[in-house]
């Protein structure tokens, strides 16, 4: 009994990742996906019930957040939002489509930070661990903050590609 | 053009969405070219699944899962697998949120980053029953079997742990210590760090404090600052937060709740791996030591100045580092609970037609001949520094040429668990042995045996016998004999404070 209350925890919370990035695909918008991404917590326990350990975990997962997504944009200004019905529903599906892959990735990415140079592996820990607004990383490089947002651009499309290269097949299939 | 590369057109929209600044019109835009681009649509899906991967590895995302109220009226109707579920969504919560059952120790932490490992001293660190070799801390359980870590917060909180330890890591302004001694020092921008027992939740506003967590209570330290210590609810009373400022200590115990004053413990918890700067340190250095070792808390390597006299830690058997707080930064500990076996340096300085050597010593018991420092080996050298058989007291034994031992030794028991400042002398004539700056007895000594190419112990002897049982800290050496007023101005230099 143990291990199975552990089980759905585990698979709970090592899907937090794979979730707030679903989540923020479907939005753009990095508060709004937390806050929907809350949301999915708690219906994915309040639901807990229908789910079936040994069964597909992450697409239960981004079903329920789809759904969520969606309760979201109607309670949401329309000027909040990036994108319409229409297109969040084909980023849905292009996303549910590649996240099964999610957490190789995640492994992989360990390493690419390694590989990143001590200069972009600065920007990246500065914005995201340490998580300085750029203004002030700015500051403190003693650089132009549309440098920063330039140079951090750069440093995610390197890590993007170093994880697709170290990937054993493709990552990025075209959208449909 | 690698498959990552973003056309000039992209780049910009995608720049201001991932900082929040998109307005609706390039939001438009956005919508538009990736509804008509596949590879754009699969690029942006990229890039948020990057920045979401960052957020996760570094720990900005943190899923605060709070389970559904239950409601126990109807559990009892519920299939099998729905109580269950119930159960634990009324006790356990995955990450930020903690609770004391049902958590499990045997997991392996996949949670966020919250913080990351500075200094590894001779540390064996398990989390899921795996040896815990990351520099990262995730959320998560973990256990310290043995020797020292010290964590960083990014807000710049930085604690230490000393093995034995178990503790949970829950998020980077939150860590639970179910056992052992725990050290935080918390700037300004890590106010509100919090420490948990099983006893108190220890709030920081900005201090020096540290914990020690062991079966039935719990001790809170405050060495700067103000923290507030809020004991836990027993179930048949409340009990009220006690603020504790600078040089202010409280026990709560299991059974009561309560917390009572204590003194404070001013030489159990390491505190910082930083060898402070004290004027006992520059007069010893204005002096021009032959070496000089200050034991500093290093990951390896037994340090001196210079560095051609350093040497190696002996390690063994045990779970506390082999170093602990020093009568200056940090010390050499040998015996007792901790890995310490004492010290070896293979090229040692020589000993010859006069010497001084002088140390700060703490004995936390008194071993028959337990050895201070030696450079005796089987053929060669011509010192002991040790507790005499079995009275306790210091004594410095030399050889001299003709193979006859001189002994001098003081004439009180070394006080246990306090810090003593001991030297000897020798000049050619006489060998003097001072404690705590007076001289305790001196003996005529016409020569000192050839001790060229002898091996230095600290701690312990050749064989590795007669080890110390304590604590061993700024041991310099001399190519001179100091004067007895020399070495009185050195004593009174010590911080009284520390004493």
């Amino acid at each position: 009994m143990r291990d199975t209350q552990f089980e759905f925890v585990q698979l709970l919370t090592s899907h937090q990742g794979r979730l707030y990035a679903y989540v923020f695909s479907l939005l753009g918008n990095v508060d709004q996906a937390r806050d929907v991404m809350q949301e999915t917590n708690k219906v994915l326990w309040q639901k807990s019930s229908e789910f079936e350990l040994g069964t597909n975990f992450a697409a239960w997962m981004m079903r329920t957040a789809y759904y969520q997504v969606m309760a979201h944009r109607q309670k949401c200004a329309r000027e909040r939002l990036v994108f319409d019905d229409e297109m969040t529903a084909q980023l849905a599906t292009a996303s549910e489509v590649r996240t099964s892959q999610m957490e190789q990735r995640q492994k992989l990415l360990q390493d690419c930070l390694e590989k990143l140079s001590d200069k972009n592996r600065d920007l990246i820990r500065a914005r995201y661990r340490d998580g300085y607004e750029l203004v002030v990383i700015a500051e403190k490089m003693n650089r132009k903050t549309n440098a920063i947002k330039q140079a951090l651009f750069r440093a995610r499309a390197a890590l993007i590609e170093c994880v697709r290269a170290n990937s054993e097949g493709p990552i990025t299939g075209d959208a449909p | 053009m690698n498959q990552s590369e973003v056309p000039p057109e992209l780049q910009p929209l995608l720049l201001e969405l991932f900082e929040g600044t998109l307005d609706a019109e390039a939001g438009d835009q956005l919508q538009q070219r990736l509804r008509t681009d596949p590879h754009a649509m699969a690029l942006y899906i990229d890039f948020c699944e990057m920045h979401a991967a960052l957020a996760w590895e570094h720990g900005q995302v943190i899923a605060d899962i709070t389970p559904p109220v239950v409601d126990y009226k109807t559990t009892g109707n519920r299939p099998a697998r729905l109580r269950w579920m119930t159960a634990i969504a009324g006790t356990l919560l995955a990450i930020a949120v903690v609770t004391w059952s049902l958590r499990d120790s045997n997991a392996i932490p996949t949670g966020p980053v919250v913080a990351s490992i500075e200094q590894n001293v001779h540390a064996t660190m398990f989390a899921g029953q795996r040896e815990w070799t990351q520099d990262e801390i995730r959320a998560g359980q973990y256990v310290l079997n043995q020797g020292l870590v010290q964590i960083k917060y990014a807000s710049g909180v930085t604690i230490y742990l000393e093995a034995p330890a178990k503790f949970e890591a829950v998020d980077r302004k939150r860590v639970v210590l179910h056992e052992g001694r725990l050290s935080a020092t918390v700037p300004p921008e890590g106010v509100g760090f919090t420490v948990e027992t099983r006893e108190a939740e220890v709030v920081d506003f900005g201090t020096e404090f540290s914990v020690e967590a062991v079966l039935g209570q719990s001790e809170v330290h405050v060495f700067d600052g103000h923290v507030r210590v809020q004991p836990k609810q027993s179930v048949d009373q409340s009990s009220e937060a006690v603020d504790l400022w600078t040089d202010e200590a409280v026990r709560i115990a299991d059974t009561t709740r309560q917390a009572s004053g204590i003194d404070l413990a001013k030489h159990r918890f390491i505190r910082s791996i930083k060898e402070p700067k004290a004027a006992y340190v520059d007069a010893v250095r204005d002096l021009n030591p032959t070496a000089y070792y200050r034991m500093p808390i290093r990951q390896q390597g037994l340090h001196c100045l210079p560095e051609e006299y350093s040497g190696r830690v002996l390690t063994g058997e045990g779970r506390r580092p082999a170093c602990a707080p020093g009568f200056s930064g940090g010390s050499l500990r040998v015996g007792g609970r901790s890995i310490g076996r004492g010290a070896i340096v293979q090229n040692a300085p020589e000993i010859s037609s006069e010497f001084t050597i002088m140390a700060w010593v703490y004995a936390e018991g008194r071993a028959k001949n337990a050895v201070l420092a030696t450079n005796i080996t089987k053929n060669n050298g011509c010192f002991a520094w040790m507790l005499d058989d079995d009275s306790g007291r210091m004594k410095m034994r030399v050889r001299d040429q003709d193979g006859e031992l001189v002994e001098c030794v003081t004439r009180e028991t070394i006080e246990l668990k306090k810090w003593h400042h001991f030297a000897c002398t020798y000049d050619g004539d006489m060998l003097k042995l001072f404690r705590n700056g007076e001289m305790s007895e001196s003996q005529p000594c016409e020569s000192l045996a050839e001790s060229r190419g002898s091996i230095l112990h600290f701690g312990t002897n050749w064989r590795g016998r007669h080890r110390w049982e304590g604590r061993i800290d700024e041991v310099a050496i001399f190519d001179k004999a100091l004067s007895h007023q020399q070495i009185d101005s050195l004593m009174l230099l010590g911080d009284p404070s520390q004493q």
